[in-house]
């Protein structure tokens, strides 16, 4: 099977010309290859998540719309949260993870190449599979958060709630295993010199990210299971009338759940401390105070779960522990914005767009986490809960935050990954369509949920008051459309058409490893690894004179090929396999009770996938994948 | 130092006070109850008032903390933009007395949200008194019998698909998406699910309880309102939490009347409507022929005692179709054929008027094993040969007739 392939491109010479065919990016192991399909494959998704969004907005820019169907809307509004948070977010902090953790920290490639692109592959399989129940039997409509009792087969018939469990369930998996990747990675394959402390800030927040990722999914992947034997073999987790408690499963979402907000937001906030500093031309602020802020957000967002779940009624010492819990997180974020003012203090900003979009990130997260602090107070949470308040607050953490933060890095790392700037025009212009349509949008629906409004609703009444600033809310959504369009096309043209300025190794003048090789990087990244005395070896390079570690100082007598991992079949065969063993349990699915004769079919074709998985295994490890 | 160009100043601050204004106003914009049925900011009962206290008081100290951070940032930025001059900055790595500065300074203001959120919780979270205080004693009015005079009003709520149940646990009422209480005794509401989870939200009261199936919540509270006798006070409450189809149109009213209005309104609705002639019987029968004494029952028809349905007794009290979603009577009271045509339309066809109902009644039907003569197999309408318009008139007759003397107006 990998003979096609291994006689492509893994001798990696300087001269070497880039292998562009479909076959080099199926089989690719490079994980800036794999980065990059992630950035696309987010991008894409950010675009149907967005467009769910819309006909969301559209729904409610009159009192009473009848613009779509109830049923519709609800399976918008659990599609759109759930493309942008699984499908959208998380892979375009993926695509950071796997572009920048190598070159941050001197390495050539991850340390498991192979099991890296087949995260990518699951990936997309999980994605496309979730999307694919439009095909079937309708999308989802059990909301993101896919709460029991509801999801469970009496009140949720059909395949639906299935395709999402096993979609969620894949891309589980696929997070997980990058995620002990990257740790293995950071921990192990940092180049000389490189001590925990001396790595890039984002590094460090993706190692936090990456501990999140492999603590956190078990649990939600353990109450999918539940929930997939409930709907499907009627047992009673969550089954309340045969002794089953709905709350269970509340506990073990939000186990993961609230992690998870952290796993969206730190990867930003390692991106913005990268490009701050950059921007005020000076070292990050209190980099230490940074890097144990981050590491305690993700050490206490396993301690603050419940305060989802303050109106189910837990009684008031376990609300006043978790509100206790939730309210501490604001210190070290609170750490985190004074570093990041203090950064710019005393600086000479130079307000380029990604720097624009970074200073931006901290202003809108600024209110979003204000806001968050509102709630962490159960007797105001039992007003706010489930309000339009809460669509405000989590959509400036995630829309003002999460995204705009990874805009900033898209419009900052850009040159590296492509070779060329993004235009610097249709990045302003994207800019500010997207800081008014982001405030005009969810501003408002502060409001909203202060005149009680309540989340996931199709139509709201005439005479409630609502009207105004649901209108104002709809015309600010296509605000951001447009702003993120414009970003998409010039993406597009950037990356296919060959549009914009060709960009030199290093255009901001930045401090760290990725900016002293080549634009874009070669196949191998370093010719020959660097060795690193400080947090800012290229910057102490260029201003103040410390020892060389740009690649046309230290590499001029370094051997002319560098041996590179090669190019490998089983990880896309391994993703179809268990891809498809994940879709067989729609088979017996549904019903809520235990089908002996669908189970009959289901048993034999996830055998038949099983061992084609064994297959692929025993090939990955019979392949010579050491580097040549 | 060059100073910053105008444009950049102007954009800045005209931002920053947008932001801060737009922020106070979130709060302090008075939502009234007036244009806004629903307001969170605007509450009638003891236990919404410690909520919007201590909403109001983290609220100023949100916007006090927003508007100072806005502010170092917009003139940080402005301070040092780049000058164009050759040369870095300064480059300065940190400072160990600032960090701690601002890590003390964030948990300071953390204990000033903490120890009023604490307080509150447990305030709200006390069992509620058997009757209704005696603000001279602090202590619970009793009779001679050591009975409480103006005993707390316990009222089960049950969440549905997709309308609400309040079953009057002293009293033996049982009413569907409209409930009364009394403005000079405590109310207890005990809220659970008998479906999937619900969140019972009256926002005006106070904050809202998941309606989770196999738990019991409550909440508790005393109006602060005095309700003039035989007046109604009407509050509207919602369904919070996303149950479904229709979670969106499972709205209810609550009837806030005088406490001596209450104990009529009791005694009335214990007793059931007073109907008399063909109004009554003919309504009855076709109640009884058409199937809906499967699912429906009514308070003085021995027939009607179905449990599936909610509970009709009453019914021409009520001013909403639906859970609280169509106004039977947008044009007054004394327009009675909207009311007529609404309800005929609803029961052919409730899907025209709220989607998934049907669905829901097929699913639990055929689940809970009845067998109902209601057939609404031609997409959901209940055609001419199933039910003729004349037993359907009958039926929507018998049923607006059914008035207490406090309908609403």
């Amino acid at each position: 099977m990998s003979t096609a392939a291994t006689n492509v491109a893994h001798h990696a010479d300087v001269e070497h010309e880039e292998d562009n065919s479909l076959t080099s990016w199926l089989t690719t192991v490079d994980h800036k290859r794999i980065g990059k399909l992630y950035m696309f494959s987010a991008l894409f998704f950010f675009a149907l998540g967005g467009l769910e969004a819309l006909l969301i907005r559209l729904q409610l820019m009159w009192p009473e719309n009848h613009f779509i169907s109830a049923q519709t809307y609800n399976e918008m509004f659990t599609m759109h949260a759930t493309t942008m948070i699984f499908l959208s977010i998380m892979p375009l902090s993926a695509a950071f993870f796997n572009f920048l953790i190598p070159l941050q920290i001197g390495a050539r490639d991850v340390a498991f190449p192979r099991l890296n692109a087949l995260s990518y592959w699951l990936f997309l399989f999980g994605a496309l599979f979730l999307n694919f129940s439009f095909f079937f039997s309708g999308l989802p409509d059990g909301g993101w958060f896919g709460y029991a009792n509801m999801t469970l087969a009496k009140y949720s018939p059909g395949h639906s709630i299935d395709f999402w469990i096993l979609g969620l369930a894949i891309l589980g998996n696929s997070s997980m295993m990058a995620g002990f990747n990257f740790i293995t990675t950071i921990l192990n394959l940092r180049t000389p010199g490189m001590t925990m402390f001396r790595m890039p800030i984002f590094t460090w927040m993706s190692l936090v990210v990456q501990f999140l990722i492999v603590m956190s999914f078990p649990m939600i992947t353990v109450g999918l299971l539940l929930m997939l034997f409930d709907r499907s073999f009627g047992t009673n987790f969550y089954f309340p009338p045969n002794g089953g408690d709905p709350l269970l499963w509340q506990h073990l979402f939000w186990l993961f759940g609230h992690p998870e907000v952290y796993i969206l937001i730190l990867p930003a906030m390692g991106i913005v401390s990268e490009i701050l500093p950059v921007a005020a031309r000076k070292p990050l602020f209190g980099a230490p105070f940074v890097i144990f802020s981050g590491i305690m957000i993700g050490f206490v967002g396993f301690g603050v779960w419940s305060h989802h779940m303050f109106t189910t009624g837990l009684g008031p010492v376990a609300d006043a522990a978790f509100s206790t819990t939730t309210m501490l997180i604001a210190v070290p974020t609170a750490v985190k914005i004074f570093n990041w003012i203090a950064t710019l203090w005393g600086g000479k900003i130079r307000f380029t767009v990604p720097a624009v979009f970074a200073i931006t990130f901290v202003f809108l997260f600024t209110i979003g986490g204000l806001s968050g602090v509102m709630h962490a107070s159960p007797p105001v949470d039992l007003q706010q809960q489930d309000s339009y308040f809460i669509v405000a607050h989590f959509h400036y953490v995630l829309v003002g935050g999460a995204f705009t933060g990874l805009m900033s890095g898209v419009y900052f790392y850009w040159p590296k990954m492509f070779g060329r700037y993004l235009d610097e025009r249709a990045g302003w212009i994207s800019w500010v369509l997207l800081f008014i349509g982001i405030n005009l949008t969810f501003f408002p629906m502060h409001f909203l949920g202060a005149m009680g409004m309540p989340r996931r609703t199709w139509q709201y009444p005439v005479g409630a008051g609502y009207d105004m600033w649901n209108m104002v809310a709809t015309v600010g959504s296509w605000f951001i459309a447009v702003g993120f369009l414009v970003t998409l096309a010039s993406a597009v043209a950037n990356a296919f058409f060959g549009k914009g300025k060709k960009a030199p190794a290093d255009p901001w003048d930045a401090a760290t490893l990725e900016w002293s090789i080549a634009s874009p990087p070669p196949h191998y990244n370093f010719k020959k690894l660097p060795t690193v005395a400080s947090d800012r070896p290229y910057w102490d390079e260029k201003h103040e004179g410390g020892p060389a570690v740009s690649q046309e100082v230290i590499a001029v007598d370094a051997p002319s090929h560098v041996e590179m991992p090669p190019p490998s079949w089983w990880p896309l065969g391994q993703a179809l396999f268990q891809g498809g063993f994940f879709a067989a349990f729609l088979i017996g699915g549904g019903t809520g009770q235990f089908d002996a004769d669908r189970f009959m079919i289901q048993l034999p074709i996830q055998l038949l996938l099983a061992a084609g998985m064994l297959y692929c295994m025993f090939g990955w490890i019979r392949e010579d994948a050491r580097p040549r | 130092m060059k100073l910053p160009s105008f444009d950049t100043a102007v954009r800045s601050l005209v931002l920053t006070v947008l932001g801060a204004t737009g922020l106070a106003g979130c709060e302090l914009w008075p939502y009234n109850n007036g244009q806004y049925p629903y307001t969170t900011t605007d509450p009638i009962s003891d236990f919404g008032m410690y909520t919007h206290e201590l909403y109001a008081q983290i609220t100023w100290i949100v916007l006090v903390i927003f508007a100072a951070v806005t502010a170092l940032l917009a003139f940080t930025l402005l301070r040092f933009r780049d000058d164009g001059q050759p040369g870095n900055p300064e480059q300065i790595h940190g400072n160990t007395q600032m960090e701690i500065g601002w890590t003390l300074l964030p948990i300071v203001i953390v204990l000033f949200l903490i120890v009023p959120t604490v307080r509150t919780i447990f305030v709200i979270a006390d069992a509620p008194p058997a009757g209704a205080i005696d603000p001279a004693s602090g202590l619970v009015m009793r009779d001679d019998a050591g009975e409480p005079v103006k005993k707390t009003v316990e009222i089960k709520v049950i969440g549905k698909r997709w309308w609400w149940a309040f079953e009057y646990v002293n009293e033996g009422i049982v009413t569907g998406n409209q409930f009364a209480i009394p403005d000079d005794r405590p109310v207890s509401l005990l809220i659970t699910s008998d479906t999937v989870i619900h969140s019972f939200w009256v926002p005006r009261i106070g904050g809202k309880r998941d309606a989770v199936p196999g738990r019991m919540n409550r909440i508790w509270f005393n109006l602060q309102q005095d309700v003039q006798p035989g007046e109604v006070e009407h509050i509207r409450g919602e369904c919070a939490e996303y149950c479904g189809d229709a979670h969106a149109l499972m709205r209810f009213e609550v009837i806030a009347l005088d406490g001596a209005d209450f104990d009529r309104w009791v005694t009335e609705y214990q007793a059931g409507p007073k109907l008399a002639g063909d109004v009554k019987t003919k309504g009855e029968a076709a109640f009884a022929a058409g199937g809906c004494i499967g699912c429906h029952a009514i308070t003085g028809n021995d027939q009607a005692n179905g449990l599936q349905g909610p509970n009709l007794t009453f019914f021409g009290d009520r001013r909403w179709l639906a859970a609280g979603v169509h106004d039977m009577y947008p044009n007054g009271r004394s327009d009675a054929t909207h009311a007529h045509d609404l309800l005929t339309q609803w029961v052919r066809h409730p899907d025209s008027l709220k989607p998934g109902t049907t669905k829901h009644d097929e699913e639990s039907r055929a689940l809970d094993g009845m067998n109902i003569p209601v057939d609404r197999s031609n997409d959901g309408i209940l055609q001419e040969d199933e039910m003729s318009t004349e037993q359907l008139d009958a039926i929507v007759a018998y049923l607006l007739a059914q008035t207490s003397s406090y309908p609403i107006q």
